[in-house]
């Protein structure tokens, strides 16, 4: 009879378990499946591309357009034109990456896995969060700034473009006169008279960048609230934009001194007073920046105490 | 040796194959497929109810608020007013039902098996579109009609509410003065000249707002098509319905009046009015109609394309 050679066949070394599994190892684990799906990238890299480059373009056009229409330079809020591609493309798109941070693993089934591996489940949605919430500010941050930088780089040179370091002015009132034009012979040439200033600050325009930033991440973190409630991508996602696109146009339809109560309330407020930096300009039925923030930031807190909520009481 | 019995097993009797599979079976199919998940009656059922309801929400909150401020009759619009919430969340709500049409295909694996049974692509993605077209026009149209008599029946007291059946005169100004108990006293309200929205403007209104939502939904679908992935459609659809228009308001007025006209949104701001002149930027309401048919037509069609052409 042959001698059987036992086999030296053995699994590569693993460092014994010690210590609890906690959030560190939750958080590592929600960081790799974030970095190791295509979507991420798409989005994030579509929210990146589109907000720059439509700022640039907006820019470019706007500055061209300053020039048959020097009028328009009256009260002319460079910052907010650089940022409004970011807060509204950047909102519509972070509202797909929060809500698919948790709903997708309940279409593949991933979230299976992932409680056997993490049982508390708390650490697990927590995690979910943090990472999700670091991501979508660092990238919001940067694109935020290089928005607002290519649009100044683009409206300089027309003396309306803002800047981070010190205070400009732009003129409060503009008198246009056209001499030359009629029927037929086009508009002529324009002079504007310009009158006043209004004052654009250094800080107003970080605020601004800086707060069209946290901003999308509220409103990411407002889609993984209602992700974890509604546990179905295309839900999650319709539901986000209708509170924070479809609402405030619905809203349009009620009597003005309903809906200039109203306006306050809604999670997409903030981004139309954050954006602002020439004094004067706010919309009048808003509160100011912070507290507006502050508005989005309670919206996004509920929500993701909700989903928090019953990501541990029910089954998954 | 034991003799084995021959078991009777046998499937229940199918017709024998006869003629060619064509639209007619591909339709069946899909019609199967889109009744017998949940998703369809989730989204039908929340276009109706919200639509609905927050109509009648709008409706009835500016019927109560007229008795205050009377002098906001002049000019308004109750047509257009009950449909707001049916064309705008409804538009977003069906092009999630356009997408997820195609898309879930791809994500259950099902269209493996929907082409193994049907190879030819041109008839599957055709009955895809005329089965889900054909739903999407009946619930509008119920859903419209709906909306428009309920917020009208709640506007009826006002004076204000338009009608299918006959023309409705709205005033043009209304003038609010101080009244003879002084201003402390119940104002005066003169009511000068006055606007007149026809029953055949109104049912345009009530049917082209329907049909737009239609339309929207095949976008969807063809966006659902190219991109074949659920949120990327989506996302697709409503940055082109409600997002590029927002930002449009950040161009230079002279660039932005000639753009807002081929933008596949202005048919909902234009076939919905019934009271007023014409938005002087963009076309009137079938013209306009038209464009976003255009988008329609152009997204299906590279749909098609692309679903006869890519590996499944």
């Amino acid at each position: 009879m042959a001698t059987a050679t036992p086999l030296n066949v053995r699994l590569s070394s693993l460092p014994p378990a010690v210590g609890q599994a906690g959030l560190r190892g939750a958080i590592a684990s929600e960081f790799t499946k974030l970095r190791s799906v295509r979507s991420t990238y798409w989005t994030l890299g579509s929210l990146f591309l589109v907000s720059v480059g439509l700022s640039a373009a907006i820019c470019a056009g706007t500055a061209a357009n300053l020039v048959n229409n020097p009028g328009n330079k009256a009260q002319f809020d460079a910052t907010q034109h650089a940022l409004l591609a970011f807060f509204f493309l950047g909102e519509l798109i972070i509202t797909v990456i929060g809500a698919m941070v948790i709903t997708s693993e309940y279409s593949t089934g991933m979230v299976r896995t992932s409680l056997s591996a993490q049982p508390r489940r708390g650490v697990v949605y927590a995690a979910k969060a943090i990472t999700l919430a670091a991501v979508t500010l660092v990238i919001s941050i940067i694109t935020s700034f290089i928005a607002f930088f290519v649009g100044q780089i683009l409206l300089s040179g027309k003396g309306v473009a803002a800047s981070l370091f010190h205070t400009i002015t732009v003129p409060a009132n503009a008198n246009v006169n056209c001499t030359g034009g009629g029927p037929g012979v086009g508009p002529g040439t324009c002079t504007a008279t310009f009158s006043g200033t209004d004052v654009v600050t250094a800080s107003a325009v970080l605020t601004a960048i800086i707060g069209c930033a946290l901003f999308v991440t509220l409103i990411a973190l407002l889609a993984f609230g209602v992700g974890a409630i509604i546990r179905h991508t295309a839900g999650a996602i319709t539901t986000v934009i209708g509170l924070v696109f479809v609402i405030p146009i619905v809203e349009n339809a009620l009597p003005s001194n309903w809906h200039n109560d109203i306006m306050r309330f809604l999670p997409d407020a903030a981004n139309q007073v954050i954006s602002v930096t020439v004094a004067g300009t706010d919309p009048t039925h808003l509160w100011s920046a912070w507290p507006q923030l502050g508005v989005t930031a309670l919206w996004a807190a509920v929500l993701v105490g909700i989903g928090a909520y019953l990501f541990r009481k029910r089954d998954a | 040796m034991a003799t084995t019995t021959t078991s009777d097993v046998r499937l229940a009797p199918l017709p024998p194959a006869a003629g060619r599979a064509g639209l007619r079976g591909a339709i069946a199919s899909e019609f199967t497929k889109i009744r017998s998940v949940r998703s369809t009656y989730w989204t039908l059922g929340a276009l109706l109810l919200v639509a609905i309801g927050i109509g009648i929400a709008v409706t009835a909150g500016i019927d109560g608020n007229f008795a205050n401020n009377p002098g906001q009759k002049g000019a308004f619009d109750a047509t257009q007013t009950s449909l707001i919430p049916f064309f705008e969340l409804g538009q977003l709500v069906i092009a999630v039902l356009g997408a997820m049409v195609i898309t879930s295909e791809y994500s259950t694996g099902m269209i493996r098996t929907s082409l193994a049974a049907q190879p030819r692509r041109g008839v599957v993605y055709a009955a895809k579109a005329i089965v889900f077209g054909s739903i999407t026009l009946v619930v509008s149209l119920v859903t419209s009609f709906i909306a428009f008599l309920v917020g009208q029946a709640l506007l009826s007291g006002s004076g204000v509410s338009a009608s299918l059946l006959h023309g409705a005169k709205v005033p043009a100004n209304v003038m609010v003065g101080p009244g003879p108990g002084g201003p402390n006293g119940p104002p005066a309200v003169t009511y000068q000249g006055h606007l007149v929205a026809s029953a055949s403007t109104v049912l345009t209104a009530v049917i082209g707002c329907a049909l737009f939502v239609t339309i929207v939904a095949l976008i969807a679908f063809g966006v659902g098509a190219i991109i074949r992935h659920t949120a990327g459609a989506i996302c697709t659809v409503i940055a082109m319905m409600f997002v590029v228009p927002l930002i449009t308001a950040a161009l230079p007025n002279t660039w932005r009046w000639d753009i807002l006209r081929f933008l596949p949104d202005g048919a909902g701001r234009v076939i919905s009015v019934t009271i007023g002149g014409t938005n002087p930027h963009l076309w009137s309401a079938w013209p306009q109609l038209g464009v976003t048919a255009l988008y329609a037509v152009a997204l299906v069609g590279i749909g098609a394309y692309l679903f006869r052409k890519r590996d499944a």
